[in-house]
């Protein structure tokens, strides 16, 4: 990644930032403006939501963060030293020539480590854990979408990042495999103090798995840069509200969230 | 509660075996008696029982087996060395796109060439023996395997490729897990042509020049109106055919499992 990293020893600085970004696609003749003096902080340990319509540029905030969309100023976007990033796509990725297992073990291998016993318990593991007891040997081809998209989240824990970037990964799930997918990540990020940064269109979903919520906008039908409607913490009474997002959506709190999210949304 | 056995023969694949052999069958019985009916006919386009015959004296008492071993052997060794290459070329070229832009038109000139019209320069280059033929059959086959290897490799899922870049993955990386599985399903298409390719390319050598082979055998029954040798030895050369295709289906489906999860058989 061509990012400019800055020292740990700082430590009024954040884990990552976008500051003054502008960014656009299309030609030269007729070329979109998504970002304008874009800035966004993201704090160590902090659990992310951005929301927001289509096009918006959500998916393209998570590209630079991770180093896949590059920006022509490397000083705009600042994030702190030996970070490990962990993305996960909104649909599984999965390779359709490894089996389930070694889908799962692709990220360590992309650590360079060599593959033990301790490595294949651990995956072993996960498959039980994840209700998959006898799916590992099984290709892409023959999961349901839901346990692909398991498989995913697994390849993505075991790859261990300190950076999770999430997007919209549990659309399209159905509600059980959603809400064991989210307590999984949330579990995950909370017991390794990870930083996530969540994108998704659901505004329940998004307040629920969150202590944070961002929410983006262009206004005019797509024609304005996007900007930062609203960027609120969120806070449950109850601990494992955020270990839980059952939970969270239980909390007294949560209906006052999801009318401050809805309200933003809707200008 | 009985355990409900499972039946030994499948009924509904013998008939849809029946069904398919059909056709065959009745062609070769109008064939027949024609043939009988007609000596014009049985001398112009023999029959079916004179190519029986005729099969079952060259197998049994003649060099049938020899013939048959020679020039699969010829077309076995061209189509492997050829796509062996044809890959190795294919994906290297995948992998460094700045020679691609420069040999580009250089491949797609040769390919374009057909091989059987240089087949009289050839005696020249490579001699009356094995090596002409092979190297028949291997020229036939070497460029459609480039074509199909670099085809395959790049049009590699983007979405994977990207994925590797989220691990931070180096070309090399990108190169081995994502973009030379993706263009294995594409070399296994070029094998299904190439077979019958290298076939035909070994066949040519032997037509060009031989004392041993289908081929061989052919011209001389060619040569002597012998119609019966002739059907005789196209009839073993698709069978040949259809026989490497089956052990080709075979390989292949160790290979790459992934790709025959709901393939028909036969479909390499």
């Amino acid at each position: 990644m061509n990012q400019n990293r800055f020292s740990s020893k700082d430590r009024k600085m954040e884990l990552l930032g976008i500051y003054n970004l502008s960014k656009s696609y299309g030609t030269e003749a007729k070329s979109e403006v998504v970002f304008d003096n874009f800035s966004l902080e993201i704090n160590q340990g902090e659990k992310v939501s951005i929301l927001g319509a289509s096009g918006c540029g959500k998916t393209t905030l998570l590209n630079i963060i991770a180093g896949i969309d590059k920006i022509a100023d490397p000083q705009k976007f600042r994030i702190k030293t030996n970070q490990r990033i962990g993305y996960m796509f909104q649909n599984d990725r999965l390779l359709p020539w490894r089996r389930a297992r070694n889908n799962a073990l692709l990220g360590l291998e992309m650590l360079g480590k060599k593959i033990t016993t301790d490595h294949l318990s651990k995956v072993s593991g996960y498959f039980q854990r994840f209700q998959m007891n006898h799916d590992e040997e099984k290709y892409p081809k023959e999961l349901s979408g839901g346990m692909r998209q398991k498989v995913a989240l697994m390849r993505t824990m075991l790859y261990d990042p300190s950076i999770l970037l999430l997007d919209e990964p549990f659309s399209g799930l159905d509600y059980h495999t959603k809400h064991f997918l989210e307590k999984e990540m949330l579990q995950f990020v909370h017991e390794k103090e990870r930083t996530m940064i969540f994108v998704t269109h659901d505004p329940i979903e998004a307040i629920a798995v969150a202590n944070r919520v961002v929410v983006l906008s262009r206004r005019s039908h797509n024609s304005e840069p996007t900007e930062i409607l609203l960027d609120e913490p969120i806070s449950f009474t109850s601990d494992r509200a955020g270990r839980d997002p059952v939970i969270a959506r239980t909390e007294p709190e949560f209906s006052s969230y999801e009318k401050l999210v809805l309200g933003a949304l809707a200008e | 509660m009985k355990k409900k056995r499972t039946p030994v023969i499948n009924k509904a694949a013998v008939f849809k075996t029946l069904i398919a052999i059909m056709p065959f069958l009745f062609a070769c019985l109008l064939w027949e008696l024609a043939a009988r009916n007609s000596s014009r006919f049985a001398f112009l386009f023999g029959s079916p029982t004179l190519v029986l015959k005729y099969l079952f004296n060259y197998i049994c008492y003649d060099n049938g087996v020899s013939d048959i071993l020679i020039t699969a052997s010829e077309a076995f060794s061209g189509f492997i060395v050829g796509n062996i290459l044809g890959i190795c070329l294919g994906l290297g070229l995948a992998f460094f796109p700045r020679i691609e832009r420069i040999t580009r038109v250089y491949i797609i000139m040769f390919g374009a060439i057909p091989i059987f019209a240089l087949a009289p320069v050839t005696i020249m280059w490579f001699g009356i023996q094995f090596l002409l033929k092979f190297m028949i059959a291997m020229l036939s086959t070497i460029f459609v395997a480039t074509e199909h290897a670099y085809t395959g490799a790049i049009q590699s899922d983007p979405e994977l490729i990207m994925l590797l870049n989220s691990f931070g993955a180096s070309k090399k990386q990108v190169f081995s897990k994502v973009i030379f599985p993706s263009s294995i399903n594409s070399v296994a298409t070029s094998f299904r042509i190439t077979v019958g390719l290298s076939l035909v390319g070994a066949f040519i050598g032997e037509f060009i020049s031989a004392e041993k082979g289908l081929g061989y055998q052919i011209l001389k029954s060619s040569g002597l109106f012998n119609i019966p040798g002739v059907i005789g030895g196209v009839l073993l050369i698709a069978l040949l055919a259809i026989f490497m295709r089956a052990i080709l289906f075979v390989i292949m489906r160790a290979v790459i499992p992934w790709h025959y999860e709901s393939k028909k058989p036969f479909q390499v």
